[in-house]
């Protein structure tokens, strides 16, 4: 019997994995954050839209990754870099919908949408644009320049105007929220340039010999852990907040 | 995460976004460039030490540079004749005064356990920079003749591991008992951790000099830096930065002329030693004083859990 229009997932190909494990949390995370909109405070349902909009727009993405990975075995960065594009400002959105009730200027969004656009578009210039064969200098240079827009990022989740404006809510729940975010901008972003640095060209191909596959696998990681993370954060903030 | 932490943090992502890059430069480009940083910001971080000592006790300027001088004259002598013990010396403060500088924002350094802990976690960094450098250094004592004392710590391997081990996990119980007793806070201690993890993974990657510029220059020097501003504006001894780098200025500038006429010295042969072992003499000599001066100056800084 043959088995039509079914994409076998390689048993010994962790990457593959990652990518139906992420399509599928992606899509249960979107779920519980659609049903769960109804159960929390009136100010907070936008809050858990934008939550379910990010894992949504992930899973609908990761399902065309994984079948273009398993296809060709190729890393699919232009599908990668359309999801973050539209993912990663969302998250930004988050940040500005928390700390909105304590005076958040519209500035303050649009300026950390534009440090994101400024981190990915650099990003895919330094991934995308990478010569045949890879490049140290054009990944080192591009990823230098993308990671100025994540340490303004960093810095306003941290010691910043979200940082501020978090602790002027006088919500404890707010407070400790922003600052699980922040940890998620620390340390869950911090593990794409890991993946990053794993294309060829980049620093951990070339010195650790950490092959290109590993970029898709890194990434897959911190997707899970920061879109699904983030999510729960803001729920938990929703669930925990003053009415 | 504190302002100089994120600066820490920044400086680090981006250093290691260029990694590859920095990996391929001339040793000697990135050797010049790291002693350079080291002592464009080093000097300047006890070039106040006479203000700051002179706004904690009472004793005459003249009485401060005497003592002083002396104390530097003192040391030099014993790098002359027994330089080993000049250079254990030298060890023993840093790792004392680098712990003392990272954490005295928790603890204030009134009780024994207390000098205990800034000991153990600045032994913790050295011991890491010794265990990760351990072939470089290793090398650099063979090269160099003048050298032949770093041997002396580097003389063992599975040694300097375990001794990483045990400092690392006696810094862990510290850290339990400040997180029991509510001196210190568990996103403190994580963020702590997080930056002795990241300087080790800087020790492992790059040369010995780049991992250690990393964090002397910024979570050192500019820490300290810091703090002398905050402390002295408090205190309005200063009203701006402007006035803070004016006061920086006299005694940096008559180190950087000392260090000059030293290096002309070594130039022009009438010394037979090497520039970067001058500068190790240097900062190990001006180190003795100025640790006492900054664990003076500490106890009358405010603290944050």
């Amino acid at each position: 019997m043959e088995l039509l229009d079914l994409i076998l997932i390689p048993k010994d190909d962790p990457v593959a994995f990652t990518f139906f494990t992420g399509y599928m949390a992606m899509m249960a995370a979107s779920l519980f954050f659609f049903f769960e909109r109804s159960s929390v405070d009136g100010k907070w349902k936008l809050s858990l839209l934008v939550s379910g909009l990010i894992t949504f727009i992930a899973a609908v993405h990761y399902f065309y990754m994984k079948d273009v990975y398993i296809s060709t075995g190729e890393n699919p960065t232009a599908l990668r870099y359309i999801d973050w594009t539209l993912t990663v400002p969302l998250m930004c959105v988050e940040f500005y919908l928390l700390t909105k009730a304590a005076g958040a200027k519209k500035s303050l969004l649009w300026k950390l949408i534009l440090a994101s656009v400024w981190m990915l578009v650099f990003g895919y210039i330094g991934e995308a644009f990478n010569p045949e064969g890879g490049n140290t200098a054009h990944s080192s240079i591009y990823g230098f320049i993308s990671t100025l827009g994540y340490l303004y990022i960093l810095y306003t989740a941290w010691i910043g105007e979200v940082a501020k404006l978090a602790k002027s809510t006088g919500d404890e729940a707010v407070i400790k929220g922003v600052r699980t975010l922040a940890w998620f901008v620390l340390v869950g972003w911090a593990i794409y340039p890991i993946g990053y640095m794993c294309m060829p060209g980049g620093w951990l191909n070339v010195a650790l010999g950490w092959g290109s596959s590993n970029v898709d696998l890194f990434y897959n990681i911190a997707d899970a852990i920061n879109k699904i993370g983030f999510g729960l954060v803001v729920y938990g903030i929703a669930v925990g907040a003053k009415k | 995460m504190k302002g100089i932490t994120f600066v820490f943090v920044s400086v680090y992502l981006l250093v290691m976004s260029m990694g590859e890059y920095i990996i391929d430069l001339d040793s000697s480009v990135v050797n010049i460039t790291c002693m350079s940083l080291i002592l464009l910001f080093g000097i300047p971080h006890g070039a106040i030490d006479n203000i700051l000592f002179l706004s904690t006790r009472k004793v005459s300027t003249y009485g401060f540079f005497f003592i002083y001088i002396c104390v530097v004259l003192l040391n030099v002598a014993i790098w002359t004749v027994l330089p080993e013990v000049a250079f254990l010396i030298f060890l023993i403060l840093s790792a004392f005064h680098f712990g003392e500088s990272q954490l005295s924002q928790y603890v204030k350094g009134k009780t024994r356990w207390e000098y205990a802990i800034y000991t153990v976690w600045g032994f913790f960094l050295l011991l890491g920079f010794l265990t990760f450098n351990f072939q470089e250094l290793n090398q650099l004592a063979v090269q160099y003749s003048e050298y032949e004392l770093i041997s002396y710590v580097v003389a063992n391997y599975d040694l300097l591991v375990f001794a990483s081990c045990f400092t690392g996990l006696s810094l862990f119980g510290f850290f339990t008992y400040l997180l029991a007793e509510s001196i210190i806070r568990l996103e403190s201690v994580i963020v702590e951790l997080m930056i002795l993890g990241l300087l080790f993974f800087s020790f492992h990657l790059f040369n010995f000099l780049v991992g250690f510029t990393l964090y002397f220059l910024v979570l050192h020097s500019l820490r300290v830096l810091l703090q002398e501003f905050q402390y002295l504006k408090k205190r309005r001894i200063v009203i701006g930065l402007t006035q803070f780098v004016k006061k920086l200025l006299p005694l940096s500038l008559v180190s950087f002329v000392g260090i000059i006429l030293i290096f002309g010295a070594i130039y022009f042969k009438l010394l037979t030693i090497s520039y970067s072992y001058v500068v190790l003499v240097i900062i190990a000599t001006i180190t003795v004083p100025h640790v006492y001066v900054m664990s003076v100056f500490y106890r009358h800084y405010p603290k944050s859990t």
